[in-house]
């Protein structure tokens, strides 16, 4: 059974039309690069697997189901904004995360934070924006979830930080699990897919394996990419 | 899950709540160390009295205030800005969220009560206060007979009801007009605060209704469809005295949990269907 699956999926607001009759199956055990220009749908569909939003019409159904409790508990989402509260502790927001998420692995957490020289200690809003966004990344990826929703996770982060959060990434998601990175910075992430979705104006453009696709159009995701959305 | 969302509320609310009312209880026990000691000194010592008086009155005041302001900045913060995606994220259902505020409110609210008696009984404890409260209170029950203690418990509890289902009331109806407001792109705290108005005022047409229609029900001479009217209330009127406060406790608290569900429906369809995070 696909893990994300959209039927003639359509959300708008107002006039403007955010996702246009978009159809989509992924399969577990992927990292799906979501690809396209700013305002092409990207984040809306992801808030829509998240119940953030809801369909104008169509569906969304994560692993058969409609968005509800029981599949965000299958869900890891990072969202494009620092969602965490600053007032608490990074040690708190692991106990907030514990005992919220079943599938919460501590200890990979630690092992983490450890790693990057953060502070358990130390509440959020003394730390930099970026060690708060490796936090943030960090706690969305010490959960052993089916489904992993990471929105623009490298964007605007120095290069040495993306590296890093590539390969936390690579090195913490389950290999049954799914891991859909919607970004604009193809060229950093490409190495890592295993397929690729176009979106195009709210439609998917193209849903193809990285390797076929590189191999059929003998060009990098990043020379297609530039190719298709070209001004 | 609710319970666990309560945990969190409470703590995050606490670090603010919980010194407000330190300051209260200290501030009430210098204004009364100051009445004792200062108020007649002299002139500088005087203006010291009165400066912590008045820092008192100020800290009570703003205490009171302060548990409406935390309120609402939490439901914005939490439910509506940057830590919504959090929030509605979890697997916890949206009653769930909306439910942990208002009952984190509540319980606010009654802190600040209670801190409230406490300041004041700071201000006017005696050494044998507490001795002769509770003799009164003692003598009190004495005096009661036991069908009307029986009465009188019911009455406190059916009151805190009355209480904890306004308080409820209140907060829901500023989630509400929040959830609504903050639908819109841009002008969204002013937009809420014009809807929490006009809720304000279908509340009061609505309580104007309901009297004018018990007033009329009263007053009334038997005329064509009056009659249930005139019936309902000679049925009322022929209650016992103890019972006609039970209903009109009971009846007001019916009315308070249909205004809150009505508010509930409006906040958790703008949360499920209509959030828009920015």
């Amino acid at each position: 059974m696909a893990i994300l699956e959209c039927r003639d999926l359509c959300k708008r607001f107002g006039a403007a039309r955010a996702l246009d009759r978009a159809e989509l199956k992924l399969e577990p055990g992927h990292i799906v690069g979501l690809l396209g220009p700013n305002g092409s749908g990207k984040t809306t569909l992801l808030k829509l697997a998240c119940g953030l939003l809801t369909p104008t019409s169509g569906q969304i159904l994560i692993d058969g189901r409609a968005p509800s409790p029981a599949t965000k508990a299958v869900i890891s989402y990072l969202p494009e904004r620092n969602a965490l509260p600053l007032w608490m502790k990074v040690t708190q927001l692991l106990d907030f995360y514990a005992d919220f998420y079943t599938d919460f692995r501590r200890d990979r957490a630690d092992e983490m934070l450890t790693r990057l020289s953060i502070d358990p200690a130390r509440p959020l809003s003394t730390l930099s924006k970026g060690n708060r966004e490796k936090v943030q990344l960090i706690l969305t990826m010490s959960r052993a979830a089916q489904l992993y929703l990471l929105d623009e996770p490298i964007g605007g982060v120095d290069p040495a930080t993306r590296d890093y959060i590539l390969q936390t990434i690579i090195g913490n998601y389950d290999e049954k699990a799914t891991v859909v990175i919607s970004t604009h910075l193809i060229t950093d992430v490409e190495p890592v897919l295993d397929e690729v979705v176009f979106l195009k104006n709210g439609t998917v453009y193209l849903h193809e394996p990285a390797d076929a696709l590189r191999e059929k159009t003998g060009k990098s995701v990043d020379a297609l990419f530039r190719e298709v959305f070209k001004c | 899950m609710l319970g666990k969302l309560m945990k969190y509320e409470l703590r995050a609310t606490a670090r603010t709540m919980l010194p407000g009312f330190a300051a209260v209880i200290v501030l009430a026990g210098l204004t009364r160390l100051s009445a004792e000691l200062l108020m007649s000194r002299g002139d500088f010592l005087t203006l010291v009295g009165t400066i912590v008086t008045v820092l008192f009155v100020l800290a009570c005041m703003a205490i009171g205030i302060l548990a409406l302001i935390i309120m609402i900045q939490r439901f914005r913060d939490n439910l509506l800005g940057d830590q919504g995606y959090l929030m509605h994220t979890l697997p916890v259902t949206t009653a769930a969220n909306i439910f942990a505020k208002v009952l984190t409110s509540v319980i606010w609210y009654f802190g600040t009560a209670v801190v409230g008696m406490l300041a004041i009984l700071t201000l006017v404890a005696r050494q044998n206060v507490f001795s002769s409260l509770f003799e009164s209170i003692k003598r009190f029950f004495d005096w009661l007979t036991p069908g009307y203690a029986a009465h009188g418990v019911a009455w406190v509890l059916e009151f805190l009801l009355l209480v904890t289902l306004s308080l409820s009331l209140f907060s829901l109806m500023i989630y509400a007009a929040m959830s609504l407001g903050y639908q819109a792109n841009s002008h969204r705290g002013v937009l809420s605060v014009l809807i929490f108005l006009g809720f304000n005022v279908a509340l009061q047409i609505v309580g104007g209704l309901l009297a004018g229609w018990v007033f009329r029900s009263a007053s009334a001479t038997v005329t064509n469809g009056m009659e249930f009217r005139i019936q309902l209330f000679r049925s009322f009127s022929n209650l016992s005295n103890e019972s006609q406060i039970h209903l009109v406790l009971l009846g007001a608290s019916l009315l308070c949990a249909v205004g809150c569900a009505i508010f509930y429906f409006i906040t958790a369809d703008s949360l499920k269907k209509h959030l828009n995070l920015q």
